[in-house]
């Protein structure tokens, strides 16, 4: 078997400058076909699941389509109207980089600072702080109990408190009431951010070779904040990275939250995300084009939040 | 001249007792005018309320008459010779079943007169015949000389006869169920199957085990029955002293004199529990139970109908009745395999009858003790003894198990007591502190509810006292003592330290709630037969559970069938040759539940298959399932249960057809009331046909509004004139805010919310330029906004509050709620029945002088989706789905199925006349129907509550004006309904953008008026024919949780 291949081989030998690019990749490919075979099942789901549908929603964002009828292909318009005629929709942007941008940056260091500092612990007390800290996130609508702390009713929870307490004599309607939205809500999704890239976090700390540390401080690393900062932080960027896309990510897809939090739409769209944006018009509005449009906008907003927050990390320990 | 005297004197004692006899009858005849005249009188509301709440207790009528004997006297009363002067109900002679008998309607009383010579305490017996109503429970109220003797004589109910129509035994129904497709055994209908039975009055709670004792003088008397619902028909009515029943000991004393030995070992008798002969209620079916692999008959994959009772049977009253036969003559014991597993830490009671007696005094009272998986028994004192049961070879047996209270009752009825008492203080406390007590304030309570320091100090004592009651008979201190002890401690607390009330008055009504609930969940009475077994004594008991390697086996296999079970076919029943049918069928998809899909599924093989010839394929989805399944052509014919906002938005999308046009379809909206069809008409075209339709109606406590001397407001003016008072009393007024409460005030002024069209009529008769416009923007319109606004701001009405539990403590006695709010106050809050009622919502008054007490209405539909190919058989399903007869035994099957909270809101309205309603309240009902109206399913609608929302939060949060701040949103909604309308073709108010800008130019302003008043006029018409002046209904928006 080796023989003939490797007859094969040298019977034509191949330079890749002899043939166009597309000719080579097309023999590259030949010759790991069995890597494609292997690749393939994977691919194609990808492909069915994730990748088509973001190929079908560009296309639909340049038509008319109700979901129901076929579409009418309006070329531009769709964006002209979200971008020069949809006040809400540049509400929405604010709002949405608001959030993103408290949310995002604290979730991703409040995960990093609590995920070093609970690694300092013993074993057993981390094994129950990580739980601790990651239950609300696995905990599906684990946050609703917000929604119960915060009800405008007189007898709720932190109303009662208050009232209890003399700071107010009527209840405060906190979750319909503009002024209180967005701190309350920045508060709950901070609490149920310390998801995957917190757990990340534990996980690249234990994997720091204890070597390296030794090896610092015999080059004259001073405190733990060097040590930090020149050891370990360098050490698990890959971590870092996961960590700041699962935030960004997560961070402009915070609209399931809001919307347990303050109901959908919240009251004169004070919290009115591009999410929001995008479901107002994909599922209330049965305008399919028109959300897809809010959709590849969102989708280029965060290739573009990632790339920025790539050139970030890439300052890390320097 | 002694023969004079002795004449004189016998003429003189002749005349004396003559005289003293008619003094006797006069006086009687007194009292009989005089209860007559009583029963008669007109009373006010108000007036009878406050009867009700000085009425004594069965508890104090017992101590003021229990010194009196048993009465020796026996009145036996024939239905047929009632009183005419003291009836109002209808009332007809009958002969049913060869007995002669007097059949009453379900509302006014009827009377009888009865003698009795000797004074004394008697029970009061009835033979009566359940004649078919509407199902539910017969009630009466029992009057004695035109009074109330107690208030529990208030609530006197007779059980009726419910029997499970088996099918006959053969290969497709192996055991008398029915088989669907799958195999699986499908339960079996349960009709009412009247017969004559006898009861005697005693408490409907269960709190009182033996039957009242009445006090009744020597003299004639007046019986009354005053119908609360359910007619029924009355043999006789017979007052007598019953004999105590003898104690076991005296029983079985009476058997070893009669020489009585056991049977041999090997006589047992097997009784299947889910095999009853009758039951009290068409709640209690057979159910199945799959935790233990030997339940009998027992199947790893398929249901197998094998126990009845459990949840089903839990409130005292409900009985079930099995029929069997012994081989041999001799005593017997019974042998049984239950489970109780949800009154942990307590017991469940059942009273036992044979033949209709109690055997023996123990039998009134058995208990069943929890375990969290199956048990067995033999029925015995739960010690040592067994108790045994003479039967004879060949005869046939009825064996009766009521629900009862047991050992529970007199602490449940201590608990309850004291419940109702301290809500009155918390009441009591609230109206002079409000929900909110200022600790640092000093409220003087020692001087000015002296009585309820006092009292909270007794009702401590007293629940100290349950609680170690109920140790002594549980056996255990366990959370149900704790629950009581605390509540006494903080009572304690509370009255004997002023100073503390404030503090822990929110943890008062907390405590009240609690104890609410432990006596709604110690009250349930739940117990679980698999079978019975009568048996020999020395024959061994059933077996109680599986051993762990049977138990093991069970689970696997379930596990391994798990894979191949079909569980979306619903019950799909298999035709002769064993097939599922396939012709043709209409698919039809619910998004229910699986128990209420069940119920749809047979009620289509019982009915409408057979009836239409169509096959009709249920299928149970998902929610939201539609618009996906719908946009890749895989939709449904026929989709049940959708808002009107849905069908709508599917509609305008051409996804459903229209059904306007098809055969018999103005019959069919005759069904429903008017209102009903709006939300599901877009320009005179019907899209669905209405399923439930539901709308706010005014909830009251009457006592509170007794004790403050208030009448219930007919007009919002009379609400304005209670709400000093209310608030004075620091209670709340419930009203809903934003969209539901502008709308209650826009319609009862009579406007729209969407202006008139401008009276172009398109060809085909219709104005398409009706909805372009939102009215919000107008005068009145404006005014309401306003007033609804200020209820809050001004007013403080609550903003966010939890109904049930806040009408229940009386905190907030009156409210605009869903009328089904009904069910849930029937079943969650039963200390307080009799206390309320939901009445017409308060009218607007127009300068006429009517009042208008418009509500709008929410309605779900049936729609039939494109692409639908038989559309005729689709049509003929949708037509029998609506119909009465269906929508009536849905609503029946889904209340034996949920309970009473699970009375359905069907849009039919003599489906919902035939529904247990007392007559009062379907009173209330039918006179709401009457002024319904609706809010048009409009393109674009859903901005509308949107923005109605905004506007009011932010004059709510940030104290806005209410009128500027809706008129900044006008544009806004305006400009979203023209660009939706434009989206499909519709006028939008910008094509008609320069009308008002040429009137100006052209016309002279008394052509001005004039084109105004046509508009105003076309636009009458238009609104009548089309969408029916204006309606309501807070559509259920796009609010996603």
């Amino acid at each position: 078997m080796s023989k003939t291949t490797a007859v094969k081989a040298s019977k034509k030998p191949v330079n890749r400058s002899d043939m166009s690019k597309f000719r080579w990749t097309l023999k590259e490919m030949k010759d790991n076909k069995i890597a494609y075979l292997l690749l393939a099942p994977f691919f194609i789901i990808f492909f069915i699941f994730t990748v088509l549908p973001v190929i079908l929603s560009v296309f639909f964002s340049f038509t008319l389509f109700n979901l129901l009828e076929a579409p009418k292909f309006v070329f531009l318009d769709n964006y002209i109207r979200l971008l020069l005629d949809d006040d809400i929709f540049l509400l929405a942007i604010k709002n949405t980089f608001v959030f993103a941008a408290i949310t995002g940056p604290v979730s991703f260091m409040m995960s990093m600072i609590l995920a070093w500092f609970i690694n300092e612990l013993s074993p057993k007390v981390r094994a129950v702080m990580t739980l601790i800290f990651y239950a609300p996130s696995i905990a599906g609508n684990a946050y609703l109990i917000w929604q119960y702390m915060f009800t405008a009713d007189q007898h709720g929870i932190i109303n009662g408190l208050l009232m209890e307490m003399g700071v107010i004599t009527t209840p405060i309607a906190f979750l319909t009431d503009p002024s209180y939205i967005m701190p309350i809500v920045i508060i709950v999704a901070l609490w149920t951010s310390l998801g995957t890239s917190f757990l990340q976090f534990i996980a690249g700390y234990q994997v720091v070779d204890r070597s390296m540390y030794e090896a610092a401080a015999v080059d004259g690393v001073k405190n733990r904040w060097q040590e930090l900062w020149f050891v370990t932080l360098p050490a698990i960027k890959p971590q870092m990275m996961l960590g700041a896309i699962l935030s960004i990510t997560q961070s402009f897809g915070f609209g399931a939250v809001i919307t347990g939090m303050v109901g959908f739409p919240s009251p004169d769209y004070c919290a009115h995300t591009i999410m929001h944006h995008l479901e107002d018009y994909g599922n209330t509005r049965f305008e399919m084009g028109y959300a897809s449009a809010i959709a590849v906008l969102l989708f280029a907003l965060m290739i573009g939040a990632n790339l920025l927050v790539n050139k970030l990390l890439r300052k890390v320990g320097q | 001249m002694k023969r004079i005297l002795t004449k004189a004197l016998a003429v003189t004692l002749v005349l004396t007792l003559v005289m003293s006899a008619c003094a006797v009858i006069v006086s009687a005849d007194a009292n009989i005018d005089a209860a007559i005249e009583k029963l008669n009188e007109e009373k006010t509301n108000l007036e009878q309320i406050k009867e009700l709440m000085n009425s004594v207790t069965y508890d104090t009528y017992v101590t003021l008459y229990g010194g009196y004997e048993k009465g020796t006297s026996i009145a036996e009363i024939n239905g047929v010779d009632y009183l005419p002067e003291a009836t109002t109900a209808e009332v007809v002679a009958e002969n049913i079943e060869g007995i002669d008998c007097l059949t009453i309607s379900d509302s006014g009383r009827v009377s009888w007169k009865f003698n009795i010579d000797d004074e004394g305490l008697y029970n009061c017996k009835i033979e009566y015949y359940p004649v078919k109503g509407r199902g539910s429970t017969i009630e009466r109220a029992i009057l004695l000389d035109g009074t109330y003797p107690f208030k529990e004589a208030r609530y006197v109910f007779m059980n009726g006869v419910w029997r499970n129509q088996y099918e006959e035994i053969s290969n497709a129904a192996p055991r008398g169920f029915e088989l669907d497709a799958n195999g699986n055994e499908v339960r079996p209908s349960n009709i009412e199957t009247p017969e004559w039975c006898e009861t005697f009055a005693k408490d409907s709670t269960g709190y009182f085990a033996e039957p009242f004792d009445f006090y009744l003088t020597a003299g004639e008397h007046i019986v009354t029955f005053e119908a609360v619902q359910e007619p029924v028909a009355i043999k006789s009515i017979k007052f007598y002293a019953a004999e105590d029943t003898k104690t076991y000991e005296e029983v079985y004393a009476e058997y070893e004199a009669a020489g009585y030995k056991d049977v041999s070992a090997d006589q047992s008798v097997k009784v299947d529990a889910e095999f009853p002969d009758s039951t009290s209620t068409d709640l209690i079916y057979p159910i199945y139970d799959r935790t233990s692999p030997i339940s009998d008959p027992q199947d790893a994959s398929l249901i197998c109908l094998n126990t009845i009772g459990g949840s089903k049977w839990t409130d005292a009253g409900q009985t079930i009745s099995w029929k069997f036969k012994v081989n041999e003559s001799g005593l017997y014991t019974i042998g049984m395999r239950f489970k109780q597993d949800v009154n942990s830490g307590l017991f469940s009671s059942r009273a036992l009858r044979i033949n209709g007696e109690y055997p023996f005094e123990e039998a009134k009272s058995l208990s069943f003790k929890y375990d969290s998986s199956w048990q067995s028994c033999l029925l015995g004192d739960g010690e040592d003894t067994v108790y045994r049961f003479y039967f004879e070879a060949g005869e046939e047996y009825t064996l009766t198990m009521e629900a009862v209270l047991g050992g529970m009752a007199s602490i449940l009825r201590e608990v309850e007591l004291s419940m109702t008492t301290i809500n009155n203080y918390y009441l009591k406390i609230l109206m002079l502190t409000g929900p909110n007590p200022d600790i640092y304030r000093d409220y003087e309570f020692k001087k000015n509810l002296p009585e309820v320091l006092e009292g909270m100090l007794e009702e401590s004592k007293r629940l100290y006292e349950v609680s170690d009651r109920l140790e002594e008979t549980v056996g255990l201190k366990g959370e149900d003592s704790v629950i009581l002890d605390n509540t006494a401690w903080l009572l304690e607390t509370m009255g004997s330290d002023e100073d503390k009330i404030a503090g822990n008055f929110s943890d008062m009504k907390d405590k009240v709630a609690s104890l609410g609930t432990w006596i709604m969940n110690t009250k349930s009475q739940p117990l679980e037969i698999d079978y019975m077994t009568i048996q020999s004594a020395q024959a061994e008991i059933p077996r109680a559970d599986a051993n762990f390697g049977e138990s093991l086996a069970f689970e696997f296999e379930s596990f391994i069938m798990s894979f191949f079970s079909d569980y979306s076919s619903l019950g799909t029943k298999v035709n002769e040759a064993g097939e599922v049918e396939t012709t043709n069928p209409i698919e039809v998809w619910t998004a229910t539940s699986r128990d209420q899909s069940q119920i749809i599924r047979s009620m289509i093989d019982d009915t409408f298959t057979p009836k239409t010839g169509i096959n009709v394929d249920l299928k149970l989805v998902a929610v939201g399932t539609l618009l996906p399944a719908t946009l890749s052509g895989t939709g449904p014919d026929v989709s049940l249960s959708n808002a009107s906002a849905d069908v709508i938005n599917y509609a305008i999308r051409s996804a459903v057809l229209p059904i306007s046009d098809l055969e018999g379809f103005d019959e069919v909206t005759k069904r429903f009331d008017a209102s009903a069809m709006g939300p599901l008409t877009l320009y005179n075209v019907a899209y669905a046909l209405p399923e439930t339709e539901t709308f706010s109606m005014l909830f009251y406590r009457k006592d509170v509004f007794a004790e403050l001397d208030m009448e219930v407001p007919e007009t919002w003016d009379d609400v304005y004139d209670i709400l000093p008072v209310l608030q004075s009393n620091n209670l709340q007024f419930g009203f809903p805010n934003s969209m539901a409460g502008e709308l209650i005030f826009l319609y009862q002024r009579g406007e729209g919310l969407y202006k008139p069209g401008i009276g172009e009529v398109s060809e085909d008769g219709i104005d398409y330029t009706y909805g372009m416009e939102i009215n919000l923007d107008s005068n009145v319109a404006l005014d309401c906004f306003k007033e609804m606004c200020e209820l809050f701001t001004m007013y403080n009405f609550p903003y966010a509050y939890d109904f049930a539990n806040r009408f229940r403590s009386g905190e907030m006695p009156i409210a605009v709620a869903d009328y089904t709010m009904y069910n849930q106050l029937q079943v969650f809050a039963p200390e307080i029945r009799g206390l309320w009622e939901f009445t017409l919502l308060p009218g607007t008054k127009d300068e006429d002088g009517n009042i208008n007490h418009d509500s709008a209405g929410t309605v779900t539909g049936v729609m039939m989706m494109n692409g639908c190919e038989n559309k005729d058989e689709a049509w003929e399903f949708m037509k029998w789905w609506t119909d009465t007869d269906a929508q009536s035994t849905f609503g029946k099957e889904k209340k034996a199925l949920l309970g009473a909270s699970g009375q359905y809101a069907t849009a039919n309205l003599e489906a919902l006349n035939s529904q247990p309603w007392t007559a009062s309240d379907r009173d209330n009902l039918e006179l709401q129907f009457q002024h319904l109206t609706y809010t048009p399913e409009m393109p674009g609608g859903y901005i509308v509550t949107r923005y109605i929302s905004f506007a009011f939060l932010a004059v709510y949060n940030e104290l806005e004006d209410p009128v500027s701040t809706m008129l900044g949103y006008i544009d806004d909604i305006n400009s979203e309904l023209s660009r939706k309308r434009q989206e499909f073709d519709l006028p939008i108010l910008e094509d008609y953008a320069d009308r008002d800008d040429k009137d100006k130019e052209t016309a002279t302003t008394a052509d001005k008026a004039d084109t105004s008043d046509k508009t105003e006029a076309s636009s009458e018409t238009t609104s009548s024919e089309d969408t029916s002046a204006t309606t309501a209904a807070a559509t259920p928006d796009n609010t996603k949780n």
